[in-house]
């Protein structure tokens, strides 16, 4: 086998494995990261980015994460953006005369950021900075004549500092370094270089800090948003960053010390090492908990209720956020009455979350809101959410809620400069087009399957919204609309998880207008528990058509030794009511 | 008509050469984008670039003076070059320009009916601060309070989150209309109330003992010595119903003036009680008096619809630092219906200019909230019908020749607030007020940003962005005793 294509590939493979993670094991991660920001093709967007050090590497990143709506594509690009980091790694390597046996080690950069990539708050516009920063030290070493060298080395600082952030350091380090080893320049001539060049890598953020730019210095010395939370930057992305000019010198002294006759050896000894270290890494840096929430969430966004359904079926939910999306797809499924207590339920923060000041919570908890007829809470939740984006970054997700609230509202001026923002997006164009003809028209609103309903849901009745007092509120919007049988259920199911009988008893007989064929299985639970409780008339049956099959599993249930609280009974009796009552803290 | 026919014919002459043909004459005004249709300016305004919501092809405008004319043309939009617009405005003072807007619409030229600009000699100050803040709820993200030339579009920050670890900063006012003395509070860990004398800048912890708060609305003194201040505790809640958003209020108020000399705090009981609820306090033109807004306590938030607002006004000594003891109300709330807030006392000490809404103490989110104003030498009131929008109107402020103010208006879509201008003469006959124009006028589409505040001054203040992180990194805070 030659060295050659070996090396390509191994870029292939490594592409192909890091296309099958993202499309197959981790797509809601990157349907999660496409959320939280908007792409606009604008020039004010472009300016916005280009005016502060880093901003482009920003906008790079922002503009191939909007591709992550689709995951698989999201997928794609993240391949091809490894793989041409590792390929550059290898370019600079093989310009220093690093030997092909080493190819493995240039993947160890790449390696890193694919493991950054499982942890949802790093960011694109970080891999773009280790692209750009690369793409100028190979530039660098394209050079031959010495002075050109050293004169691109001193044109690029400010440019690359510009487009790349601190990380521009970068170059003038490799540069000096470079010439350090091979020794092309006299020594006067490379202590000039390597102090004009610290001082010009010093000069030149300070400068543009105390003239124009409005950041603290830390960040104007950091630059791009390598994370989520532009103050932490974790130590992670400068170990990688270093890893670019550290691997291609220690490839090189590796190849002079290297036997040819060990290369085939040594080459494998790293392939080995690489995988099981890829594995090492990546299985702890995965978070499949979190993986599972993102695919909930993102099942509700798309209205996917049955496919939030069919992953309880697979895998019951176990996380609050979760719950909460399993909830919302029973609800949408006429399943919720039937079906809650089938599944694992963590009382009523999973059925209506409060708002949190958080960018995740309320974003997931909105979709509630927004489908039981909360309009306005629905607004203010994804409002909050976006607001609270540490990057500040616009939400496309939000944008367009913000949108929908507003036309169900009956706004439509701001609608419709939501939609207009919609319209300078990809993805989001098409859907912002329509809504924006579908608005001037109240009929073609109200016969929308979902903006005319909920605008039949909304309350016409004003209150303060209370978070301690969300059966009084789904009551006024059930009361005002007796066809909006999820208000009506989430009512009914937030008696049950709050375990309070006596409202759900009150509660209850509004079910009349809803025309249900049978009772709802915990309905039928909850009535026939809270009978058997205050009866004490045998003869006298229970005034609701209870199911047989209840009554038989009620009477199995009591019978279980140790009840209540011995905790048998709980894997034949976890689909029920009485278990939750019991045994659910 | 005859309008119409000389429109055309000028349309005619203008193209006769290489022009448009078989121009359509429209009988209604332009669609032009913000409404700048027959509106009153100031000599000294930065041009009103403006935009067709009908996205036309091409666009040709002819603003016509006396003796002069400027022909801009674009696609969708235009922008007037600043210099001719000034040459234009200068020769055409207390005068009107004629705009003429011709259009290509699907191929087709359209000759819109023309609208007028008044033109006042009368200038406004020529500096605006406001915040610029997303119109959220309880979260915000990205604030900074900006400094804009009015007649031009020059933008400065004068104090940006960014630089002060994320805290929320609010209410930049100046101290008679000038950039030498002004304030604002910035919250945080770090924070307090930042006071520009001159340029000097100092930080005040105003939170004396037994204060409920921090300061938070406040107004100078006309001698600079002394700030009245109202503290708060601010309550914000969410409506269920579609016509409204947030309900803020307060469930306790006070008023303190602060003697910035000598970091004094000076109240009176009655002024502190729990009783009522006192806010929105301000100076009057000469300093004898302070206005304020108050209320009877009410059970909150279950009598919200119940909390109204009266205008009172209670004397003030600036000589002795003294309060005065006897309490006036001028606009009694039960009688006439309505909740006032953000009282502005007109330099030239004429007018009061106030907020009126249905209920509450917090109109930016509610529709009905209108602008009114009282003579103070009269008392009769004014309710600017020509000047109130549909949507809230609030958060004014004078020039200090007292022929202008500014005021955040809610009035193109309800949630974001725009500075607007309004022109009132001598008599205290207002105008149909205009948005602060923009170099892109296309900028409101797509801003996110509220613009908060807007507070009115003759010059700029001498500190920026960088000077305000110092102040709130390195200096320790005044306390207010």
């Amino acid at each position: 086998m030659k060295y050659f294509s070996l090396d390509k590939l191994l870029s292939l493979a490594f592409g192909l494995v890091v296309f099958w993670f993202f499309a197959f094991l981790y797509p809601f991660h990157l349907n999660y990261q496409e959320q939280y920001q908007m792409f606009l093709f604008s020039s004010d967007y472009f300016l916005n980015f280009f005016a502060k050090p880093g901003g482009i590497s920003d906008y790079i990143g922002n503009f191939f994460t909007q591709f992550y709506f689709y995951s698989w594509v999201g997928a794609l690009i993240l391949a091809v953006l490894l793989v041409v980091l590792q390929r550059a790694v290898w370019f600079i390597s093989r310009q220093l005369g690093a030997k092909p046996v080493f190819v493995p080690i240039t993947f160890i950069p790449s390696l890193l950021y694919w493991s950054l990539f499982c942890d949802e708050n790093y960011l694109l516009g970080g891999l773009i900075v280790m692209l750009i920063v690369s793409g100028f030290i190979s530039a660098f070493l394209l050079i031959k004549p010495v002075n050109i060298r050293m004169g691109f080395v001193f044109v690029s600082i400010p440019v690359l500092f510009w487009m790349a952030g601190g990380a521009f350091v970068l170059l003038p380090l490799f540069a000096v370094v470079f010439e350090v080893v091979n020794r092309n320049l006299k020594v006067v001539h490379l202590s000039i270089f390597a102090l004009v060049s610290t001082v010009f890598s010093y000069v030149i953020p300070t400068l543009c800090k105390s003239l124009f730019l409005q950041y603290p210095l830390r960040q104007v010395w950091i630059g791009a948003n390598y994370f989520r939370f532009p103050v932490n930057v974790p130590v992670s992305v400068g170990i990688v960053a270093l890893l670019l000019v550290v691997i291609p010198f220690a490839l090189y002294y590796f190849s002079k010390i290297i036997k040819r006759d060990n290369s085939k050896i040594l080459l494998v000894g790293q392939l080995i090492v690489l995988v099981f270290g890829a594995s090492f890494l990546i299985t702890h840096s995965v978070d499949m908990g979190k993986e599972e929430v993102m695919a909930y969430d993102f099942n509700c966004r798309m209205r996917k209720w049955d496919r939030v359904i069919a992953m309880a079926e697979k895998k019951a939910p176990t996380t609050p956020l979760s719950v909460t999306c399993l909830n919302l797809a029973l609800a949408k499924e006429d399943l919720l009455g039937e079906r809650m207590f089938s599944y694992f339920q963590n009382g009523i923060g999973g059925l209506m979350p409060d708002f949190v000041r958080d960018y995740t919570i309320p974003m997931i908890a909105g979709e509630v809101y927004y489908h039981l007829g909360f309009v306005n809470t629905a607004q203010r939740f994804a409002f909050e959410a976006m607001e609270a984006l540490p990057d500040y970054q616009k939400s496309s997700r939000a944008v367009m809620r913000l949108a929908e609230t507003n036309i169900i509202n009956g706004n439509y001026e701001v609608a419709g400069k939501y939609l207009r923002l919609l319209q300078k997006t990809f993805y989001y164009k098409g859907w912002a087009t329509k809504a924006l003809a579908t608005m001037k028209d109240e009929k073609l609103i109200a016969q929308h399957p979902e903006w005319g309903w909920l605008r039949k849901c909304r309350t016409q009745e004003d209150f303060l919204f209370s978070e301690g007092e969300k059966d009084m509120m789904l009551g006024v919007l059930f009361r005002q609309n007796p066809e909006n049988r999820m208000a009506f259920e989430y009512l009914m199911a937030y008696t049950l998880l709050n375990k309070d009988l006596k409202h759900f008893l009150q509660y209850f007989p509004l079910s009349e207008s809803l025309k249900y064929r049978a009772i709802p299985k915990s309905y039928q639970e909850a009535l026939y528990y809270a009978w058997t409780q205050t009866n004490n008339d045998p003869t006298k049956d229970i005034p609701y058509p209870i199911s047989n099959v209840i009554k038989q599993r009620f009477q199995a249930f009591q019978k279980m030794p140790g009840q209540p609280n011995s905790g048998s009974g709980k894997n034949e009796f976890s689909d029920t009511y009485w278990y939750y009552l019991y045994f659910v803290k | 008509m005859r309008a119409y026919l000389i429109g055309y014919l000028i349309t005619v002459v203008l193209f006769s050469c290489n022009g448009p043909e078989n121009v359509t004459v429209s009988k209604g005004f332009p669609p032009v984008y913000p409404d700048y249709i027959d509106v009153t300016i100031p000599q000294n305004i930065a041009p009103l670039n403006f935009l067709l919501r009908n996205k036309p092809e091409k666009l040709v405008v002819t603003i016509k003076g006396k003796s002069d004319s400027i022909t801009v043309k674009g696609e969708q939009k235009i922008e007037i070059p600043i210099d001719h617009w000034k040459n234009l405005l200068a020769s055409n003072l207390n005068d009107s320009l004629l705009v003429r807007v011709l259009a290509r619409l699907n191929g087709e030229w359209v000759q819109y009916k023309p609208f007028k600009w008044y033109v006042k000699k009368d200038k406004i100050d020529s500096y605006m601060s406001y915040r610029l803040i997303e119109p959220g709820y309880e979260v915000w993200n990205k604030l900074q309070i900006v400094e804009r030339n009015i007649e031009s579009f020059d933008e400065r920050v004068l104090a940006d989150n960014n630089l002060t670890q994320g805290s929320c900063m609010n209410c930049h006012i100046h101290g008679s209309q000038s950039g030498k003395l002004s304030m604002f509070h910035l919250r945080g860990e770090k924070g307090g109330t930042i006071l520009n004398k001159d340029g000097k800048l100092r930080k005040i912890n105003t939170r004396a003992n037994g204060m409920i708060s921090n300061a938070v609305y406040g107004d100078f003194h006309p001698d600079g010595r002394y700030a009245v201040f109202s503290t708060n505790i601010i309550i914000p809640e969410l409506h269920a119903n579609r016509t409204d958003r947030l309900e803020v209020y307060d469930t306790a108020s006070d008023l303190v003036v602060i003697d910035l000399d000598s970091d004094k705090a000076i109240t009176q009981p009655f002024l502190s009680d729990t009783t009522a609820f006192e806010t929105f306090p301000v100076f009057s033109a000469d300093g004898k008096w302070i206005y304020f807004c108050s209320a009877p306590k009410v059970i909150l938030p279950d009598s919200i619809k119940s909390l109204k607002y009266n205008i009172c006004r209670v004397g003030f000594d600036a000589v002795k630092g003294e309060i005065g003891t006897k309490v006036d109300t001028l606009w009694n709330a039960k009688k006439i219906s309505g909740s006032v807030c953000h009282l502005k006392a007109s330099p030239d000490g004429k007018f009061l200019l106030y907020t009126v809404a249905d209920y509450g103490t917090f109109p930016i989110w509610h529709r009905e909230a209108d602008l009114q104003m009282m003579n103070l030498q009269t008392g009769e009131i004014e309710k600017l019908e020509k000047v109130n929008g549909p949507n809230s109107d609030s958060y004014h402020s004078w020039s200090s020749n007292s022929r202008w103010f500014v005021f955040a208006s809610k009035r193109d879509d309800g949630i974001y607030g725009k500075p607007y201008f309004c022109y009132i003469d001598a008599s205290g006959k207002a105008y149909k007020p205009f948005v602060l124009p923009q170099r892109d006028p296309e900028i409101y589409d797509y801003m996110l940003k509220s613009f908060n505040i807007p507070d009115l001054s003759d010059s700029p203040v001498p500190f920026d962005a960088a000077d305000v992180e110092k102040v709130y990194m390195e200096q320790e805070a005044e306390q207010v005793k």
